[in-house]
């Protein structure tokens, strides 16, 4: 369907610039943006992230895209989980009017 | 007040934790035979609240002091007298603090010593799980083994009557945590704290910031962003309430939303945190905290801008709290508008967000050539007297009427201990746990100041031919807190060292600030081009021979696997095909590829020889070779533009 279509061009999008963002917020220098893998994990053997660095990538979403983390600091986790999980999170936030 | 304290008193063996309230904290003075502990809560007094997962269930998480008794009574039970001459200590590891808190109390009701590990990273909590001085583990996670809490304290078994427990005072010359902090050699080193040490500073804090039931802000209710197992977590968010009719929030909240969450739907009016996740509260809209009666801070300064932010966005102001695992609290200061009146009273241009430190209650400070030395009931029993920190200080005159506080500023440390967003590690750790891995031969590490919530980051340089940058993160990450692991990391060939051998933080931070080019293809030296001979062979025209590097930094070694670098075939092959073109400029443009065979991966830093040989007019056949085997292999073919020479 070309909705669904477009809402996947739309995602990759996202996860394209969200790896842009976390390059630049947390100085990553060993990384360039299109070394990420959208599934791969943000924290511990992944990327490597660590809870510091989620909290200003939190911070740079907050700034760019006006979301904020979740209530829960267990679903926070899955939605740090990956690139991909992120860009699905602020994809469906940033869609709702607040 | 100071005087008060005799260190006498304090170091008679006969003295348990029930004499110590009178001498240094007299509005927390209960009973004399009665132990701190819950000293202060009614049966029916909270001492644990949270948000249970299922929401609507929220009271299910609270429990009342009565039902810590029990649950301590129930571990109690199962857990084996320590016998006086064990040198062996418990590891509790828990992420639930009402968990943490049951383990605790029943390991010394038991005669035990915990141990307090230096961060939580898997690897290391099992390397210190196996340690022989550790006798038993409780736990309540599925990644470690020993005592379980999780079914003892269930429900089910609450069917099974258990009578709450009467816990006795400890001796205040007890030893009751061991602490494995990072010490400036490297090593881990483990400091023992006493219960007259750790419950005179809990007592005195309780007191001296207006914690304590009955000193008109209600009963605290604490809600910590650090863990229990740290020294300041385990004494701002356990021990303070457990002493002052408190309670503490059992989850560990990190992100802004969900510390928020935590304080509303909990009623806290203390916050426990860190500088970096203060400032991580920014994300929140203005007013959108509650209003606290305490927000404590440790473990590095404040920045001047997050005490602003919380000032302007939440009304907030900061009560930092400078100590050591040693030493115990030493001194605070207040940031904001509510505590630091007396400052901008005292001069317009004395008053800041981030105020100077003025010692605790029964602190003493004085300093020789600018290092802070210490006097207080917090310190060991056994140690000196005054007792030499790391720290560097300098006292400023006291601009308040009175002038009689020893006010002072904090000038960073004198060791090579450096503190990373608040977590304490020795630069001698990093290099030692980079030199432990496989094919690491040397390394060099440097603190630089960084801005943001770090304050400061270890950089790194290394010689490991071979790894890359990716797999020595990986290999750190299972001895060390993620959040000091050194984020520049780069491979060299060598160190930047003098002459003497030496190694200079300048030559390491010099070295790293270098501008990094892209490096795009393999370094190619040519050895022999240049042919006499004639027909076939190493001295024929048709044959060139050349050296060639792998660059550590070759860009395209990031794009395969990640931690696991190797150079691509296609980067092989157009080093060949470019070769070829340059040696025999007639051979034109590359038709197809044939034969071709890469036998091993090429790793970075490896070095080898490229042979070409141009065995027909239109084809060149290339190998890569290292110690005489081949690497890689194939045949390319080009759209010559000479006809066939033979």
């Amino acid at each position: 369907m070309p909705g669904e279509a477009a809402a996947s061009a739309s995602q990759t999008k996202l996860e394209r610039e969200l790896k842009q963002l976390i390059v630049d917020a947390l100085k990553l220098e060993d990384t360039a943006p299109e070394d990420i893998d959208s599934d791969e994990p943000l924290v511990g053997d992944g990327l490597g992230l660590d809870s510091i660095d989620i909290l200003e990538l939190a911070m740079a979403v907050h700034r760019r895209f006006g979301v904020k983390t979740g209530s829960d600091d267990s679903q926070n986790r899955e939605v740090y989980g990956s690139v991909r999980s992120l860009a699905a999170f602020i994809h469906t936030h940033e869609a709702k009017p607040e | 007040m100071t005087d008060r304290y005799p260190a006498v008193g304090l170091a008679s063996r006969s003295l348990t934790v029930a004499g110590l309230a009178p001498i240094v904290a007299p509005s927390l003075a209960h009973s004399p035979a009665l132990s701190p502990i819950l000293a202060h809560h009614d049966p029916e007094s909270l001492v644990a609240f949270g948000l249970v997962a299922g929401s609507d269930a929220q009271t299910g998480a609270e429990r009342t002091a009565e039902r810590l008794r029990t649950d301590v009574a129930r571990v109690v039970a199962v857990l084996p007298e320590c016998a006086p001459d064990d040198p062996r200590e418990i590891l509790c590891v828990a992420t639930d603090r009402y968990h943490f808190t049951v383990a605790l109390l029943a390991a010394w009701q038991r005669g035990h010593r915990v141990a307090l590990p230096p961060n939580a990273q898997p690897e290391l909590l099992r390397a210190v799980a196996d340690d022989r001085t550790i006798s038993l583990v409780i736990h309540d996670t599925d990644e470690m083994s020993g005592l379980d809490l999780r079914p003892l304290l269930a429900e089910e078994s609450r069917a099974t009557p258990a009578e709450p427990l009467a816990l006795a005072p400890l001796p205040a010359l007890r030893k009751l945590v061991t602490v494995w902090t990072s010490g400036s050699t490297g090593e881990h080193q483990r400091h023992a704290k006493t219960a007259g040490q750790l419950f005179a500073e809990a007592l005195t804090l309780a007191e001296h910031f207006g914690l304590a039931v009955g000193s008109g802000g209600g009963r605290a209710r604490v809600v910590a962003t650090v863990p229990s197992h740290h020294i300041y977590g385990l004494l701002f968010s356990v021990l303070v309430p457990l002493v002052s009719g408190g309670a503490f929030s059992r989850e560990t909240p990190l992100h802004a939303v969900v510390v928020r969450a935590t304080l509303l739907e909990t009623d806290a009016n203390v916050l426990v945190s860190v500088p970096a996740h203060l400032r991580a509260l920014r994300i929140l809209d203005p007013g959108q905290l509650p209003a606290l009666a305490r927000v404590f801070s440790s473990g590095a300064p404040l920045p001047p801008e997050t005490a602003s932010m919380l000032r302007e966005r939440f009304d907030l102001s900061v009560t930092e709290v400078l100590g050591s695992t040693e030493t115990g609290g030493i001194a605070w200061r207040v940031s904001g508008p509510a505590d630091s009146e007396a400052e901008r009273v005292a001069g317009a241009d004395n008053w800041a967000p981030v105020p100077h430190w003025t010692a605790l209650p029964h602190v003493r400070v004085s300093a020789v050539e600018g290092r802070l030395l210490v006097d207080s009931p917090f310190l060991p029993p056994d140690g000196p007297r005054p007792w030499p920190t790391a720290d560097r200080i300098e006292f400023i005159a006291d601009p308040s009427p009175a002038g009689v506080r020893r006010l002072f500023r904090h000038l960073g440390r004198v060791d090579g201990v450096v503190k990373i967003g608040a977590k304490r590690v020795a630069i001698a750790e990093i290099e030692r746990r980079l030199l432990e891995i496989d094919g690491v031969e040397d390394v060099a590490v440097a603190v630089i100041e960084v801005g943001g919530a770090r304050g400061h980051e270890p950089v790194a340089l290394v010689v490991a031919p071979g790894l890359s940058p990716e797999h020595l993160r990986t290999e750190l990450r299972r001895w060390l807190d993620p959040v000091v692991i050194p984020r520049r990391l780069r491979l060299v060939d060598a160190l930047p060292r003098e002459p003497n051998g030496k190694l200079t933080r300048r030559a390491i931070v010099a070295e790293i600030e270098q501008p990094k080019p892209r490096v795009l293809s393999l370094e190619c030296r040519s050895v022999r081009n240049v042919g006499r001979g004639a027909g076939a062979g190493p001295d024929s025209p048709n044959f060139a021979e050349y050296e060639v590097y792998v660059p550590r930094d070759l860009y395209s070694l990031r794009g395969h696997f990640r931690g696991a670098p190797i150079v691509p075939g296609v980067v092989q092959l157009e080093l060949a095909r470019a070769e070829a073109l340059a040696r025999w400029p007639d051979l034109g443009a590359l038709r197809w590829v044939r034969r071709l065979k890469f036998v091993r991966p090429l790793a970075p830093g490896e070095r080898l020889r490229l042979i070409l040989d141009r065995c027909a007019a239109d084809r060149v056949e290339f190998s890569f070779v290292c110690d005489g085997d081949r690497v890689s292999v194939g045949s390319l073919s080009f759209a010559t533009t000479l006809a066939p020479q033979d």
